[in-house]
């Protein structure tokens, strides 16, 4: 069984006995909790049948304006192709949430202006890791144990006893810094970035100057590093630039890539689809065929441009500001989950859904691009990709 | 103040966003030890968190890994209440003890009522 707890992507979960092995808190809470808190199917607030509620959406939509669709970061790459197709159909609004979470990274990565690699790559090779903004223990539990720090890697056998340097970089202490080797507080990421580039260009930095030359020693001694940045570092860091330039005085003295930290299971997939669809990862128009910052779903929310949303696998009524959420109850709003979440609570019309990979087969891709393939034991018919195909049908 | 995510809170949020356990870890604010004292606060104390005219009222907790001199809350609806767009995951607010308890939950979604 593969996790879809985060964006780790586990493929050796085992259940056994009722057991599930080998999983994270995180995984082991979302499988062994499936089956409670189901969505169940509503039409204006009202108990509907599942038929009801999907009619009631396609006409919703059929009849919009100006539609917006959101999420898409838990569903399978086949679901988001579709939805995709329906975007393009209706003229719609389309993002998720890489455009407050990774996106910018990822971005960086798909147009090769950082140098990225795989996790399996970092587990057999690295000698360092820099966790950015970034704290594992809570948000992947198990990226430290499988990819980063404690593996034996084909390169690495003596593994985080000898071979191995865990870096963190953040602006509190946090779990995972109380396992580094070392941590450096900054209250400035642009200014701690600008110190680094400034020492492994030869020359003294102003701010940061004891942490720096540490950091940048300890990396002037490396074979294979890794920077993993978290959300920390992108709300964090105010100058993109910094990053493109901190990868490429890295990789003068030694070889480096960069990984983001998403959470979501198939942010990545949801990128990469749309790029190769549109050239672009997310807030993207479909009826002016560009993407735009006025076209992230919180931008046209707020400005309420729009008359039906329709959220796939998100909750933005708890994941949002306020000042984006509460504009949602100015249109018609459709949800599609598996689950209960606030956001259905507030739902014009709710389809209840199967959770994608674990209960329905399909694709995904984990945060370093890596396509992971689910084959569940059990395949729900109800799932992302039916739902889509018959709003589909509707307009 | 910075928001985090949390295993545990997450772990909660599998059994619902109205269960108990996870309503209580997303209305609570954490602080180190050591600076309750510089806050004038104790455990247990209920604070009002503000800016811009937004509030929410939280429960105040020590934890080791809250920043220094700062504060620490988990991702939720609670902490959207007061977040903005750019500075999502850092901001600055104001903090007063208060009476009562946390915010409730039904408090919160009652202002998405649609009217």
């Amino acid at each position: 069984m593969i996790c879809t707890g985060c964006a780790c992507l586990c493929e050796d979960i085992e259940i056994k006995d009722g057991r599930v092995l080998n999983a994270c808190l995180r995984g082991s809470s979302l499988i062994r909790n499936l089956n409670g808190n189901r969505a169940k199917a509503r039409v204006d607030g009202n108990d509907s049948t599942v038929e009801k509620a999907i009619k009631t959406a396609s006409e919703l939509i059929q009849s919009a304006e100006s539609p917006v669709i959101y999420g898409l970061d838990t569903t399978t790459i086949e679901a988001q192709s579709l939805a995709i197709k329906m975007a393009e159909k209706v003229e719609a609004y389309l993002d998720d949430s890489s455009t407050y979470c990774m996106g910018p990274f990822v971005e960086m990565i798909l147009k090769g202006e950082v140098p990225s690699t795989t996790l399996d790559e970092v587990r057999e090779k690295a000698d360092m890791t820099i966790y950015w903004g970034a704290d594992p223990f809570h948000s992947h539990p198990r990226h430290m144990s499988r990819f980063t720090y404690y593996p034996r890697g084909k390169f690495r056998q003596k593994g985080w006893e000898e071979d191995r340097y865990l870096a963190v970089i953040d602006v509190r202490d946090s779990h995972t810094s109380s396992l580094a080797r070392k941590k450096v507080i900054v209250r400035d990421d642009d200014d701690f970035m600008n110190a680094l580039i400034t020492l492994l260009r030869g020359e003294t930095p102003s701010a940061y100057l004891k942490d720096s030359a540490e950091l940048v020693n300890r990396i002037k001694k490396s074979e294979f590093g890794v920077i993993i940045g978290g959300l920390g570092l992108r709300y964090g860091l105010k100058n993109l630039n910094l990053l493109r330039d901190l990868m490429k005085e890295l990789n003068q003295v030694s070889e480096f890539y960069f990984i983001p930290m998403g959470c979501h299971p198939n942010m990545r997939g949801f990128n990469e689809t749309l790029y190769e669809r549109t050239g672009e990862i997310n807030r993207y128009s479909f009826r002016d065929g560009r993407s735009d910052p006025e076209y992230s779903f919180s931008s046209i929310v707020k400005s309420g441009k729009n008359d039906v949303v329709v959220v796939i696998g998100s909750d933005p009524v708890s994941s949002l500001p306020y000042d984006i959420s509460s504009s949602l109850g100015r249109s018609k709003l459709i949800v599609v989950d598996p689950r209960e979440t606030l956001t259905t609570e507030i739902a014009d019309v709710v389809i209840p859904s199967s959770y994608s990979g674990l209960e329905t087969g399909g694709t995904m891709k984990r945060i370093d691009g890596v396509e992971i393939e689910f084959k569940p034991e059990k395949e729900e018919e109800l799932n992302d990709v039916y739902i889509l195909e018959r709003l589909m049908e509707g307009v | 103040m910075v928001v985090v995510r949390n295993a545990f809170q997450m772990e909660r949020a599998d059994h619902g966003k109205r269960d108990e356990g996870y309503i209580e870890l997303s209305s609570s604010i954490f602080f180190r030890k050591e600076d309750l004292k510089d806050f004038d606060l104790s455990e247990g104390d209920t604070v009002e968190i503000s800016r811009d005219g937004k509030a929410i009222r939280m429960k105040v907790k020590t934890d080791d890994t809250a920043p220094e001199g700062g504060a620490m809350i988990f991702n939720s609806i609670y902490a959207s209440q007061v977040s903005t767009m750019d500075d999502f995951k850092r901001f600055n607010a104001k903090i007063k003890k208060v009476e009562g308890n946390p915010t409730k939950l039904d408090e919160i979604l009652r202002k998405f009522e649609k009217k």
